[in-house]
């Protein structure tokens, strides 16, 4: 059974059962005898002539695309954002990862390379638990993962290599920070890369919550970054999860114990944040509820004296998607599986910045990269 | 190579290309150039930077080449054809069902993209593409400092490794 049967096939399905009509109807609309030749056709063993195609893009009223474009994700309701709740960006945002979750299912599915399998869930955690829990089981998850101290700087390259999510990091509009994926085939973490470092890091552990119990716990679609009680719960816990991952007892404890004496408060919270890589306020609520930060401290804190500039991270704005996707998509232009408009498309590009692209993570341009000045005008 | 006044397809990226190196008009007067509607929607369209590549406007465009549309039934049988074992733009995609269905006395400008040869080659008319600079030549037109995959050698060697290994490594 060749893959190209079995999408057309699959997405005969989807949309036969979108419009509620039998394999007999569907056979006979398409001027066959019985329901097992659809039956055939809709698991790829039969494939269909191009006329039947044609003939059933009208009975289904679908576009000849949906059935033969391997970019289209036909998997619903597979996306949870992190966003403001007004955001306006969501729609063209979600075509947006669309583009690039299929293209990353699409250029794998070409190279023959297997699906990330994903097993690993977070045990007793449910949406009852106590937000002290999620915490607890962050701080299990640091161990676990080895993450070092600070965690943050190995977050995502644990996450990719030892728990096979894929991390893109994104140009996404300003009020969309993050998005979580979960696929039957495999978890994708999209991370607005504009953003400011500390950010990033929070976002990146807060997705990491919703791939690991998205079964027991999935999220809504849009997560709304609310503050305090309006939040939903899970939304809670996936917070609570990250200040542990990122700010687990035993580092926080070590580096505030050590802070300069006779520090003003917010100076001594904004330096502990800013050497575990977290912003000021993330950095100030973990001391509370550690008992840190002892009363009379907390006291003299004022919440607005705690935002902090950007780090000057030494690695500065991540590269643009990852190494592997960028891997994949540099093979398939290579092999010339894809054409570099379609690439362009599909990463909201021009064709000519695909060279540079594939050039911060170390391949030569697979594109022909114009440098010369359009001359459209030269006689002939 | 095409004798004068052959129907030779373009796609965007030629389209893209001859302008840039001052042949289009070498070329529209010496073939009948043809394309799909989407290539020129697509070769008109500026980049994301807001440059245009071809800077003309449609209707001069459409007097020089002739624009086709394309029906679902014709992609429909590229798609069969070609198995989903490249995949292309819209315009790309379009122009190759136009290459399907009239398949005798045309000619292919190639422009500078591997997985439009392959899906050439898969679609058994990969002798019938010509590269840009042999073209050109072909008026009279000689390319200044032709990028290498505008070149005849370039193409020469995509279509060499294509035949001994039926893919491209």
């Amino acid at each position: 059974m060749n893959h190209f049967a079995r999408q057309v096939g699959e997405r005969i399905r989807l949309a036969r059962e979108a419009k509620a009509m039998t394999q007999e109807a569907f056979a006979k609309a398409l001027g066959q005898n019985n329901h097992q030749t659809v039956s055939a056709i809709e698991t790829g063993l039969r494939q269909l002539q191009p006329s039947e195609l044609t003939r059933a893009c009208q009975i289904l009223q679908q576009p000849l695309s949906f059935f033969t474009d391997p970019y289209v994700v036909t998997d619903s309701r597979a996306f949870s954002y992190r966003a403001k709740p007004d955001s306006k960006d969501i729609g063209a945002f979600e075509r947006k990862a669309h583009s690039l979750i299929s293209a990353n299912r699409r250029f794998r599915e070409m190279l023959d390379e297997p699906a990330a399998p994903f097993g690993q869930q977070l045990r007793g955690l449910t949406k009852q638990s106590p937000v002290y829990q999620a915490t607890a089981v962050g701080e299990r998850v640091y161990r676990a993962l080895r993450l070092g101290d600070p965690p943050a700087l190995r977050l995502r390259e644990t996450i990719e290599a030892a728990c096979k999510v894929m991390v893109l990091f994104v140009d996404a509009p300003q009020s969309i920070s993050g998005a979580a994926c979960h696929l039957p085939d495999g978890d994708f973490i999209l991370i607005n890369r504009t953003e400011a470092s500390f950010r990033r890091h929070f976002d990146l552990g807060h997705e990491f919550f919703h791939i690991l119990t998205w079964i027991e716990m999935p999220p809504e679609r849009l997560d709304p970054e609310l503050e305090g009680k309006e939040k939903p719960k899970v939304e809670k816990l996936a917070d609570a999860f990250t200040a542990g991952l990122l700010m687990p007892y035993e580092v926080v404890s070590k580096r505030w114990q050590a802070r300069q004496p006779n520090l003003d408060i917010h100076d001594a919270i904004l330096e502990t944040a800013k050497e575990l890589r977290v912003s000021g306020k993330a950095m100030y609520w973990r001391l509370v509820n550690t008992s840190l930060l002892s009363k009379p401290e907390q006291d003299l804190v004022d919440p607005d004296k705690l935002s902090r500039p950007d780090d000057n991270d030494p690695s500065g704005r991540p590269n643009v998607f990852n190494a592997e996707f960028v891997r994949r998509l540099h093979a398939v232009l290579q092999r010339g599986l894809l054409s570099a408009r379609k690439a362009s498309e599909l990463l909201d590009c021009d064709p000519d910045d695909l060279g540079s692209i594939c050039a911060d993570y170390g391949h030569p341009s697979p594109v022909c990269a114009p440098t010369l000045p359009t001359n459209a005008a030269a006689p002939c | 190579m095409p004798p004068r006044h052959a129907k030779v397809l373009v796609d965007t990226n030629a389209i893209q290309a001859a302008h840039r190196y001052g042949c289009w008009n070498a070329l529209h007067k010496y073939f009948q150039l043809e394309t799909a509607k989407h290539c020129i929607e697509e070769a008109l369209r500026p980049n994301r930077k807001g440059k245009r590549l071809v800077d003309r406007n449609r209707d001069d465009l459409e007097k020089e080449i002739l624009a086709h549309t394309v029906t679902d039934a014709q992609r429909a049988v590229l798609l069969h054809a070609l198995q989903g074992r490249v995949d292309l733009d819209d315009g790309e995609r379009d122009l190759l069902s136009i290459a399907l269905t009239i398949k005798t006395d045309v000619w292919w400008l190639c422009g500078p993209d591997k997985a439009t040869i392959f899906a050439m080659h898969l679609l058994g008319i990969i002798d019938r593409m010509c590269s840009l600079q042999a073209l050109a030549e072909t008026t009279g037109f000689k390319l200044a400092k032709p990028e290498m995959e505008c070149t005849e050698k370039w193409l020469s060697s995509i279509r060499t490794q294509l035949l001994l290994h039926g893919q491209l490594i």
